[in-house]
């Protein structure tokens, strides 16, 4: 059975090999990647966020208390932290155009909570079956009824409806473990 | 908890607004006379908010899956940093020490450098952009992975004097083990470690520091004896 990240987090200041951070790096990488390429929009940036994310993680292992919050959270926290000093760092460059929509630390903030949810519920769906993203981008990205979806993929009617459930059902348990609330 | 046997389908497209205006207000009507659909409809009331927040199209970036190996070899070289090896010599009674260095002796005789035993060797040779540059390395198994040691000469300083230590996996992947300065006379020593193993590698390749997450040129390349 899979370790909990947790346990996984408790095992690293004794990680010798390396083994523990590998399997927290594939659990969380490709989303705090993502992440963090989408607050950015600088894929070598993002990158070195998401190796400053890791150091982080193995220098202060020791002191994680999972009661506190989930490895998950408190990734993401690294991340969040380390976005802000890439985008200070840039306030410090000449300004170019595009920086005019970043101008106060709040707005920052508010930037970057809003890019966190957008990227989360973006590898939310990443994570859905390609038959569950299709009904959910048809039905609710493109407004389409059940029947109209129907007639368009050729899928039974009943099918739409059942694989829509499932779908929503799936995204809520998704959206749960990431402690997502809108 | 899923919605009652006749309408848990419809919960879904209920939620998001996808069933036709009549079945719209049947659903309703069901509503309000089934707690267990209810109930449903209730947990995934704010599913749809969260889909607002993101673009249907969006996609996921790609990882560069040489990030794995920085990530990693980034901590291999933090913890042989924080936890050297022990030396366990000063232990040891006298007449132990005097024949350890006895030992010792033979060994630096037997051995090129003086080196522990290395599980693989490498001689260097120079690549177009080295200049003549010459060298050796020697893999030696630690907890961590392997340390290199490396010895170099001739490399060319004027644009420079640092470079970088590859592992060439046989999986065609290149493992960092870190950076190095060159001297003013183009000598080298160092010791650097890498997140592989025995067996994985054949090649070891020394380029210039690597600028911009563009790997450096080429300066030398050799393969390993094991």
């Amino acid at each position: 059975m899979a370790s909990s990240d947790a346990t996984l987090v408790e095992r690293l200041p004794f990680d010798r090999s390396g083994d523990e951070l590998r399997e927290l790096y594939r659990r969380y990488a490709p989303e705090l990647f993502g992440f963090a390429t989408s607050a950015l929009g600088d894929r070598e940036l993002a990158e070195e966020v998401v190796q400053d994310v890791f150091a982080q993680l193995w220098r202060h292992a020791e002191g994680y208390d999972q009661r506190r919050a989930s490895v998950r959270t408190w990734l993401y926290a690294i991340a969040r932290n380390r976005i802000i000093d890439a985008h200070r760092r840039a306030a410090a460059r000449p300004k170019r155009a595009e920086d005019d929509a970043l101008d106060t630390a709040a707005e920052t903030d508010a930037a970057l909570e809003h890019a966190v949810l957008r990227w989360q519920v973006t590898s939310a769906l990443a994570r859905l079956s390609p038959a569950h993203r299709e009904v959910i981008r048809l039905a609710h990205y493109g407004g389409l009824t059940m029947r109209e979806i129907s007639e368009r993929t050729g899928v039974p009617l009943g099918t739409v409806k059942s694989r829509t459930s499932y779908a929503l059902r799936h995204l809520r348990l998704i959206f749960d473990e990431m402690e997502l609330d809108p | 908890m899923s919605g009652c046997r006749t309408h848990a389908d419809l919960i879904g497209p209920y939620v998001l607004k996808a069933l036709e205006p009549d079945e719209m207000h049947a659903m309703r009507r069901h509503l309000q006379s089934c707690a267990r659909c209810a109930a449903e409809v209730h947990s995934l009331a704010a599913v749809p908010a969260l889909l607002d927040r993101a673009d249907a199209d969006e996609q996921i970036a790609p990882l560069s899956p040489d990030l794995e190996d920085e990530v990693l070899d980034r901590f291999v070289r933090e913890r042989a940093a924080a936890h050297p090896r022990r030396r366990r010599w000063p232990r040891l009674a006298i007449p132990a020490t005097a024949v350890a260095a006895l030992i010792a002796g033979i060994l630096i005789a037997v051995l090129p450098d003086g080196a522990a035993p290395a599980y693989a060797r490498a001689q260097l040779w120079s690549m177009p952009a080295g200049g003549g540059a010459a060298g050796t390395a020697a893999a030696e198994e630690v907890a961590a992975g392997t340390r290199v040691k490396l010895r170099a000469n001739h490399l060319p300083v004027s644009r420079g004097s640092a470079y970088e230590l590859w592992c060439v996996r046989s999986d065609g992947r290149w493992v960092n083990g870190g950076s190095f300065h060159a001297r003013s006379d183009g000598t080298a020593a160092a010791e650097l470690t890498a997140a592989v193993r025995p067996g994985e590698y054949h090649v070891v390749v020394i380029t210039r520091r690597s600028s911009g997450g563009v790997r450096g040129a080429e300066v030398m390349r050799g393969k390993l004896t094991y």
